[in-house]
């Protein structure tokens, strides 16, 4: 490890003297990992074409060996690196070199371990941990790809806005909702929050994930709620404005109507109104809600093959405990 | 009477006493009025329905949440049970009295909002790393090292091998066909762990099997003293991985004989294709002191001294022989019969392969005899009797008498004295027409050589037949040319290396050094011999 130490050291010296700019991962230094990488597996093909050991290739030659040691050196080290980026600040290697190094050497694995086995694969504890290993790579490379794609497509949908933000948004939406439907009638009131009190950020791990979350099925309700509400306050509205054409009664009770109809049709109008900016608020917020919800699926699909690598990793440094015991056990 | 304790969300605390309904809302008018509108004006009413229970009842539609459920309209209500009424949560308990208890917390509005509630990401949707990293660890260990350790320990009964993870887990690939009978008893060979498998696991059944030599210095000086069985047969590769078959293993020492004293005489051998030395061959050659075994180089020239006289070339004429019954046209097989597995062949017997043409039948003085085979002396003795038995005259060849050769008339030769017409017999008339003759000396009558049949001319290596049936036997002998029985009639090495080639051929049979020569078996004395009833399986053999 004190000449990886070294080597970074070096590496961090390079990276000091460089321009100060965003540099992605993967073309980190000119993809100078890409290139150790790729020299690694090039030196494993020809070191493993030109063996031929008397007992057939397999992991107990001395290039078995070779590949082995080197292989389970750099599973041990690459795996150090989901402890090394929780402490980066106190590192000497800048953390994009380190996951520069892990993403190919990592990919590098696949050549130099599969190569180590000499393609002996069956049913047994050392294959296990040949398949775990395969299986921690194939969600790494998930994760490039999800690094490479998704975190944009966060940008895009949030719109410069914080998810925090945007949560307090709904929030206000609500509390705008509720007091407009305050406003109009209990009714309304109560169909609205009942509404507020099943809106529902995110969900489970599968709807976070296939991004169709489960609406409570209230949205086409309220709409028709909504609509039945408007005709009848409309209703209401020309109820107050026809004792005006057709009244006929004595000048008192004339006026009493005018009165009561002009303040019926008043209310019903600003019930109307009120009704009308509800359904906007509604509206804002269930669009609100989406993209929050989209917010969230992106983010769930950016980390969840670290559910998958990181668990598979530690199973598969004890997979590689058991085959390195068991090889020497059953020498 | 009941207790209603509210909390309000800055900690303080305020009680009052209530009796009959209650009822919850926003509105004023209500018995516990609750801020919020999440709250309706007129939420819900709660009657006391026994000393200890409460009838609840929904007063609007806005939902009342009842331990954790939504959608009840009217409920019962006991002590423990809890109400969640827009955001504030009121529990029913007892008092130290023992009178019922309304307890009240209101909500904060300050730290209330949306998203309090939401699961925005995996781990709020109860996903982990650690827990299943640590379980699948565990695993791991327990399954494939643990349990198969501890079981190996305590030996159980084999059933339980069959379904608990066991140490064939660790096996490194497949067992041979070979050693499948006993492969799911690890401990049959890795009987000590950490340990190499030790010759005496191999050694246990493989009993009669020696090293490739019985000269300490030999094998000293080509390190094999300090190998095991598992340096050159290597288990868990393929089903026949067991075999060694990588040409290295013989080559790295028979491509440089000259650094080993045992095989300063021996060519340098390390692929059949292009580093194989022309064929040698064990053949008998005459000698002033008798017929001796000696190696020589195969080529034209090379002889093998039978004793016997048989032209191939006119047995195996293709308009045919004269036979019992006619012309017959004679094949290979009809004399070579294959022998067991078909490795090589039965050796050749008058009986079987040539009395049915070739009868012994002579007459002497006219009188027809058959000649017993094999037996010098008998015919000798036969022969005599029958001469002292005929009359002098009676020695002219009878020009009548029946002939004793299928469509021939028997040559009877000149009639001569008593001892001439015996030696006669063996040197002319009979028993020289098939074999050599060891002619009558001073004090010694004429003999027939006893014949050298050899099993093989190469007991370095071992052909076997059965796969090259397919082969025409003119392929590789050119017997229906040769009209000598002491050609040897061996194909020389092109004629293998017209199939065959070295193991890396891409083009040709891939042959290895086992295919033809064996490792713990030699007849040469700086090689051992297999001990029991395989020893006589490749040994020089002579006469039949």
């Amino acid at each position: 490890m004190a000449g990886v130490s070294a080597w970074f050291a070096r590496l961090r010296g390079g990276e000091r003297s460089g321009p100060a700019r965003h540099e992605s991962f993967l073309v980190y230094r000119n993809a100078f990992y890409l290139k150790v990488a790729v020299a690694l597996c090039a030196l494993s093909f020809v070191l493993y074409a030109w063996h031929d050991p008397i007992e057939g290739s397999g992991g107990s030659t001395w290039l078995g060996y070779g590949l082995g040691t080197l292989g389970a050196a750099l599973i041990v080290w690459l795996a150090w690196f989901g402890v090394r980026k929780r402490q980066f600040r106190e590192g000497r290697a800048p953390v994009q070199a380190w996951v520069s190094a892990h993403v190919y050497l990592g990919l590098s694995l696949i050549v130099v371990a599969t190569l180590h086995t000499g393609f002996q694969l069956g049913l047994n504890v050392h294959t296990l941990a040949w398949v775990l290993m395969m299986l921690v790579i194939v969600s790494g490379i998930y994760g490039i790809l999800a690094y490479s794609v998704l975190p944009r497509q966060v940008t895009a949908n949030r719109n410069e806005m914080e998810f925090r933000a945007m949560l307090q948004e709904i929030h206000q939406l609500n509390e705008s909702a509720l007091s407009l439907a305050d406003r109009i009638d209990p009714e309304t009131h109560a169909v609205v929050a009942r509404s507020v009190g099943k809106v529902r950020i995110g969900g489970s791990a599968w709807e976070q994930l296939s991004g169709r979350y489960r609406s409570p099925g209230e949205a086409g309700g309220l709409d028709q709620f909504f609509k039945v509400k408007r005709t009848q306050l409309q209703a209401q509205a020309a109820a107050g404005a026809m004792p005006q054409r057709g009244g006929r009664q004595a000048t008192i009770a004339f006026v009493a109507d005018q009165i009561f109809a002009a303040g019926a049709a008043r209310g019903g109008d600003k019930a109307s109104e009120n009704l009308q900016k509800l359904l906007q608020t509604i509206a804002k917020r269930k669009a609100l809600l989406d993209k929050v919800n989209r917010d969230i699926t992106l983010r769930s699909r950016l980390a969840v093959w670290l559910y998958v690598h990181v668990p598979l990793t530690v199973a598969l440094l004890a997979a590689l405990l058991v085959h390195i015991v068991t090889v020497f056990l059953y020498w | 009477m009941i207790l209603v304790r509210r909390h309000a969300p800055d900690g303080a605390k305020t009680e009052q006493t209530v009796s009959g309904a209650i009822t919850i809302g926003r509105a004023t008018d209500n018995t516990i009025q609750l801020p919020g509108l999440l709250v309706a004006l007129h939420h819900l009413r709660l009657t006391p329905a026994t000393s200890l229970t409460l009838q609840l009842d929904c007063l609007s539609t806005v939902d009342v949440i009842v331990n954790g459920l939504v959608g009840q309209r009217t409920a019962v209500l006991a002590p423990g049970d809890e109400l969640q009424v827009g955001g504030h949560r009121i529990r029913v308990s007892i008092t130290e009295s023992g009178g019922l208890m309304l307890e009240v917390r209101e909500r904060d509005p300050d730290q209330a909002g949306a998203g309090d509630d939401a699961t925005t990401t995996l781990g709020e949707a109860g996903w982990r790393q650690r827990r299943p990293a640590v379980i699948g660890a565990a695993l791991v260990l327990l399954v494939c090292l643990v349990v198969p350790l501890i079981l190996r320990a305590v030996s159980p009964p084999a059933w339980v091998g069959d379904w608990m993870p066991s140490d064939r887990w660790w096996t490194s690939g497949q067992i041979s066909n070979a050693h499948l009978q006993f492969g799911v008893e690890c401990g049959a060979c890795h009987d000590r762990l950490f340990v190499r498998v030790r010759d005496e696991s191999c050694l246990q059944c493989h009993a009669a099997v020696t090293h490739h030599g019985d000269d300490a210095q030999s094998m000293h000086d080509s390190g094999l003293d300090g190998q095991t069985c598992a340096s050159c047969h290597f288990e868990h590769g393929d089903t026949h991985a067991v075999l060694p078959q990588h040409p290295a293993l013989c080559a790295d020492c028979h491509e440089r004989p000259q650094d080993f004293a045992a095989l300063r005489d021996a060519p340098a051998v390390f692929d059949f294709a292009d580093g194989h030395p022309a064929f040698r061959v064990t053949a008998t050659t005459m000698t002033e002191t008798g017929p001796q075994s000696l190696r020589a180089l195969l080529d034209e020239s090379t002889e093998d001294v039978s004793g016997l006289i048989y032209p191939h070339d006119l047995h195996l004429d293709a308009r045919g022989v004269r036979g019992p019954d006619g012309p017959e046209v004679l094949q290979c097989d009809d004399c070579h019969r294959p022998g067991p597995g078909a490795v090589g062949f039965e050796p050749m017997r008058f009986e079987t392969d040539c009395q049915r043409c070739h009868q012994l039948d002579v007459d002497v003085g006219g009188l027809p005899f058959r000649l017993p085979h094999g037996d010098t002396d008998a015919v000798r003795t036969l022969l005599e009797s029958a001469v002292g038995m005929t009359p002098v005259a009676a020695t002219e060849p009878d020009p009548v008498s029946d002939r004793r050769r299928p469509g021939e008339r028997a040559d009877r030769g000149e009639p001569g004295s008593a001892p001439d017409q015996i030696e006669e017999v063996f040197e002319r008339r009979v028993c020289a027409k098939c074999h050599e003759i060891d002619r009558a000396k001073e004090n010694q009558f004429a003999r027939v050589r006893e014949p050298l049949l050899r099993k093989t001319w190469m007991p370095k290596a071992r052909f076997t037949h059965e796969p090259h049936q397919w082969v025409a036997c003119d392929s590789c002998h050119a017997a229906s040319v040769s009209g000598d029985s002491n050609d040897l009639l061996l194909p020389q090495i092109e004629s293998c290396r017209a199939c065959h080639g070295g193991v890396d051929s891409s083009a040709s049979i891939q042959s290895t050094c086992i295919d033809c020569h064996r490792f713990h078996q030699a007849v040469d004395l700086t090689m051992s011999k297999f001990k029991g009833e395989l020893a006589n399986g490749q040994t020089l053999e002579m006469g039949q």
